[in-house]
């Protein structure tokens, strides 16, 4: 049985004038996933999210949200009624009040009484704004009003949310709360396409990564296959020295790809006039570039302490989504 | 509250609700009804100090009845002499017309245009006298108390004056010396245009139609009171007729200012885009956004309606009329609104300025519109179409002041009753409300379109041209001598008419066809990849059927369309300088092909306004070489024929030169489309090397991972 998938293009371009800002991106999003899409400014991405929300016609190639085809010049109700699109700048009409600007929208996507209303209390809960509902819109802050775009762009339920720079300008606490509210839509089912520079928070809610560059769409992976083909893990362990096994267990282990002591590594870091590490100390830390899993991890830990040698703290480390962007050879596109 | 109830009734347009929800606030509304409020006291205060006002004792002025004009005889050589000659007799009516003035109508008569009074009560009129003089002997005994200041003097008048006669003495020719006796009557100085108009006297010989001054006459009491008698239908029915105009301006000029500056706005916020990514129709919104945007406007109009149908019932309009007016005023305003939003959809990036042009455009083309209604001749002609468009010309033309309009008009046979003009006028607005519609629809999905495809344009066109040659498909039947020569004038008129029109057609159609840079560069790059909406088909195919193709040949192929229809009307006049008129239909179809290959060259230059600066290039072009020719005073140049198409009627060229201009016209649009062929080659050209220059790069990344 195929995969149901909320997204797929094939070969879509854009062009602008003698500039391609999306080139020949063939992408799939299957149904229920959070997929996060990365890369530097000017990659392309707001271009494919505006072209994937029918707020730009491609020059070349072909859009299926949830298997229907994207139309060119045509009215392509049902789908517009399956999305839901928050673009960077958020725009607000300033002479409405909350509930009235969510009112508007619940109507312009046939939400009929009282399912309209019922809607509109959820989704103000949903995104903290219930206080807020009779505001005037130009006395919320910045996150208020994010949160208000959030609302604006779930009030009918769409089944794929495609948000562009969702939390660029928010504060900490207001990042935090606009994860959980992605992780709520999660939960209840809807497809979510998130570009955003934060790669943490991507990390924490998403998937699936897709990476752009150029224009081109270069990966595009569940997060864990992205971490099991392009991150390494390794073993930060601290010893009380001195330990005389140690070297030896590890030098034997087959696992252990090479190993260094960490004051080592920051001592060749050094540079003239810094003052050197503490060659004498009694605890020390090693880092260990390890190819095994967990349980070769533990096979590890119980031959160290076999081998007589106090360990006063072991754990696995692997690299993050921001080392992997970062690894990969990625050209800012002019 | 209100808005709770807008809810119930208007729920089904959430655009609408949107709109009135945020302008229906407390203090707009007050300041809608204080407006419209204002508005109607003032114009009642203005319209009742058009009335003659409450009689005085000052009022007074004593004449005779008949009462003849006296002036000197002027001599040959231009010198005045020999007073007391009668140019001209008015039949002032007293200003109390009840039993103290029997049998006026008898004396009507008495004096004629031609005689020369002699004397007056026995006073002989000397060659010094002045009119003024003159007026004295005619007051007599009542001269002192009519000049003085005092109200009970003058108000003696009234009982004494009636009954008493001047005695004249004339001399008439080929009669010689007669007395004849005219009974003096007390007038009125007020002269007004609402004062009831007495029932006409039987006049006498050469004398003046006109009661008193041009349009006005002394004024006349109601018999037994202190009132002037005003012809109050009169006056209802213009105040109606006014208070229509002050309706129908600020509605279509204000409607137009805030819609075209609304769209702006959602442009500038770019709210515009979610609302066309929910599943609305164009419809929906855009209904909504005509409903609701001048919602304050509908509201202080909609409170004069009362006093509006109040002053049209007294003034004697049947119910019926009435709201066959605001049907008419209903229509023109979804045509202008709608035409709004499309120049606000295309025009757009001049800052706020768009706003200011439309609303100013609309009030001077309604301005227009009502101008053309005097321009018209006893014959049907194609200016008869163009009052049409103004919902004020139901009043103006099909009322009691446009007799002519009603006699000449004719649309394919069918002649001009008032009911068949308000039902073509009707007609009118609807069908080119549905075109503009259309063009709304296609560019409100897709903002980058262009606004009528080029199929749709073929049909617009014979559209156009056939409700335009309807106008002029009937020959009228001349009276009077030199039927041959009525007949070439009233066809070389017209034609001159549908070449203007056209003209103006044609550039219209360059707007809406012409696409814009983006969309051409990706024609000419992806045409041959046979896409979806641009289906592979041959190049010429493409550029009469496709989709963002170059307007150029479409807008030959209108041409053509519009040429073979005015033949076959010229045919059909017979007219008699067939080479001219075909000379001046192919020079202005060549002139706006001119204009559209410049126009597509600068779009699809990557210039900042590109826009303006084509429209500005082909207006300068358009003005400016005539303008030249003007100050120059070269009226009878060949050089006319290359820069506009109008000459080639009046004046007689040889058909060489006609040859010679065309064959520069065609050379200078070859010349352009070289270039533009030339320029969409290279872009096609250049995106294809740009992909094979790119790609492997773009692969190394991709590898590298």
């Amino acid at each position: 049985m195929g995969r149901e998938l909320a997204i797929a293009t094939k070969g879509l371009t854009k062009q602008f004038n003698r500039h391609l800002a999306v080139r020949d991106v063939d992408l799939e999003v299957e149904i229920g996933e959070v997929y996060g899409l990365i890369g530097p400014n000017g990659a392309g991405k707001t271009t494919l999210i505006r072209m994937l929300a029918a707020a730009e016609d491609p020059t070349l190639g072909e859009i299926y949200i949830n298997g229907n085809q994207v139309m060119r010049d045509r009215r392509n109700p049902t789908i517009k009624r399956h999305l839901g699109y928050l673009p960077d700048d958020f725009p607000l009409y300033e002479d409405l009040s909350v509930w009235d600007y969510l009112d508007y929208f619940a109507r312009l996507y046939q939400l009929q009484e009282p399912e309209r209303s019922r809607r509109l209390h959820e989704v103000l809960d949903l995104v903290s704004l219930t206080h807020k509902r009779t505001s005037p819109i130009p006395t919320l802050s910045r996150g208020m009003r994010q949160r208000l775009s959030l609302a604006r762009t779930i009030i009918h339920q769409p089944l794929l949310l495609l948000l562009d720079e969702p939390v660029s300008g928010l504060d900490p606490v207001a990042r935090s709360q606009f994860r959980d509210i992605i992780h709520a839509l999660k939960e209840a089912g809807m497809t979510i396409l998130i570009s955003s520079h934060v790669l943490s928070d991507l990390e924490e809610m998403c998937t699936s990564i897709g990476i752009m560059e150029l224009g081109y769409l270069v990966e595009s992976a569940p997060l864990a296959e992205l971490y099991r083909r392009l991150s390494r893990q390794h073993i930060e362990i601290s010893v009380i020295t001195p330990a005389a096994n140690l070297e030896a267990t590890l030098n034997q282990h087959p696992l252990v790809d090479q190993w260094g002591w960490v004051d080592e590594l920051s001592r060749r870091r050094q540079r003239p006039g810094d003052r050197p590490p503490a060659a004498d100390s009694t605890l020390r830390q090693l880092r260990v570039e390890f190819s095994g899993n967990a349980p070769d991890s533990a096979e590890l830990l119980r031959s160290l302490v076999t081998a007589g040698v106090t360990i006063t703290e072991f754990h696995t480390v692997h690299e993050t989504l921001e080392d992997i962007f970062f690894k990969i050879d990625h050209k800012q596109s002019a | 509250m209100l808005i709770n109830l807008i809810d119930r009734t208007i729920g089904w347009n959430p655009q609408l609700l949107r709109e009135l929800k945020g302008r229906l606030k407390p203090r707009n509304l007050i300041i809608a009804v204080l407006l419209s409020g204002l508005f109607q006291l003032l114009f009642l205060i203005i319209t009742f100090g058009m009335l003659p006002g409450s009689f005085s004792p000052m009022d007074l002025r004593i004449n005779t009845y008949p009462n003849p004009s006296v002036e000197y005889n002027y001599s040959a050589t231009g010198e005045a002499s020999e007073f007391g000659y009668i140019t001209r007799i008015d039949l002032f009516q007293p200003i109390e017309p009840n039993a103290a003035y029997p049998d006026l109508a008898r004396t009507v008569s008495r004096v004629q245009v031609g005689d020369r009074v002699l004397s007056v009560d026995g006073t002989p009129l000397e060659d010094t006298m002045t009119y003024t003089d003159y007026q004295k002997l005619i007051e007599g005994e009542f001269a002192a108390a009519l000049a003085s200041p005092e109200l009970s003097d003058r108000a003696t008048l009234r009982s004494s004056v009636p009954g008493t006669t001047v005695k004249l003495t004339l001399n008439r020719p080929n009669v010689g010396q007669i007395d004849v006796e005219l009974p003096r009557v007390l007038t009125s100085t007020v002269h007004n245009s609402y004062c009831r108009r007495p029932s006409v006297q039987t006049l006498p010989p050469n004398s003046s139609p006109e009661y008193g001054y041009e349009g006005t006459q002394p004024c006349q009491l109601i018999p037994g009171t202190s009132d002037y008698a005003v012809e109050w239908q009169g006056w209802f029915q213009t105040t109606f007729w006014q208070l229509s105009a002050w309706i129908t301006f600020p509605l279509l000029a204000l409607g137009c200012f805030w819609l075209i500056g609304d769209l702006d706005q959602e442009e500038k916020r770019g709210t515009l885009n979610f609302v066309r990514l929910s599943p609305q129709s164009a419809w929906s919104i855009l209904s909504g956004k005509i409903l609701g945007v001048p919602s304050l406007l509908y509201l202080a109009v909609g409170l004069i309606l009362p006093a509006h149908f109040l002053l049209g019932l007294s003034g004697n309009l049947s119910f019926v009329r009435i709201l066959g007016f605001d049907l008419m005023l209903g229509l023109g305003c979804l045509l202008f609104f709608s035409t709004a939003l499309l120049f606000g959809m295309v025009c757009h990036g001049l800052g706020g300025f768009q706003a200011w042009l439309g609303g100013g455009l609309a009030l001077m083309a309604q301005t227009f519109m009502l101008q053309t209604r005097y321009a018209h001749s006893s014959e049907n002609t194609v200016a008869h179409w163009i009052p049409l468009f103004s919902p004020l010309s139901y009043w103006t033309e099909l009322g009691g002041t446009g007799a002519d309009f009603l006699n000449s008009w004719n649309w394919c046979g069918i002649s001009g009753s008032a009911g068949a003009i308000a039902a073509f006028m009707a007609l009118n607005f609807g069908v080119w409300s549905a075109w503009i519609w259309r063009s709304l629809r296609r560019r409100f999905y897709t903002p980058n379109a262009t606004l009528i495809s080029k199929q749709e344009s073929y049909w617009l066109t014979l559209c156009f041209q056939g409700m335009l040659l309807g106008f002029v498909w009937k020959i009228p039947t001349f009276a009077g001598t030199d039927l041959a020569q009525q007949s070439q004038n009233w066809a070389s008129n017209n034609l001159m008419g549908i070449v203007w029109l056209d003209l103006l057609f044609l550039c219209l159609l360059l707007v809406a066809l012409t696409p814009q840079r983006q969309p051409l560069h990706d024609w000419a790059r992806y045409r041959h990849l046979g896409l979806e909406g641009r289906k592979n088909r041959s190049l010429w195919s493409d550029l009469v059927w496709g989709k963002d193709s170059p307007a150029l040949v479409a807008i030959a192929l209108n041409g053509l369309i519009l040429l073979v229809l005015a033949i076959g009307w010229l045919m059909r006049t017979g007219y008699d300088d067939p080479v001219a008129a075909l000379a001046t239909l192919i020079s202005s179809t060549f002139l706006v092909l001119i204009y559209a290959a410049i126009t597509q060259l600068i779009l699809l230059t990557s210039w900042q306004r590109r826009a303006v600066i084509a429209f500005g290039s082909v207006a300068a072009l358009f003005a400016l070489p005539s303008l030249v020719l003007s100050i120059t005073g070269t009226y009878y140049s060949e050089l006319w024929l290359l820069v506009f198409p109008w000459p080639m009627q009046y004046v007689s060229f040889s058909l060489a030169t006609l040859m010679a201009v065309f064959a520069v016209q065609a050379a200078g649009l070859g010349l352009l489309s070289g270039m533009l062929a030339h320029r969409l080659r290279k872009a096609g050209e250049s995106s294809s090397k740009e992909l094979f220059e790119e790609k492997p790069l773009a692969l190394s990344s991709r590898e590298t991972l």
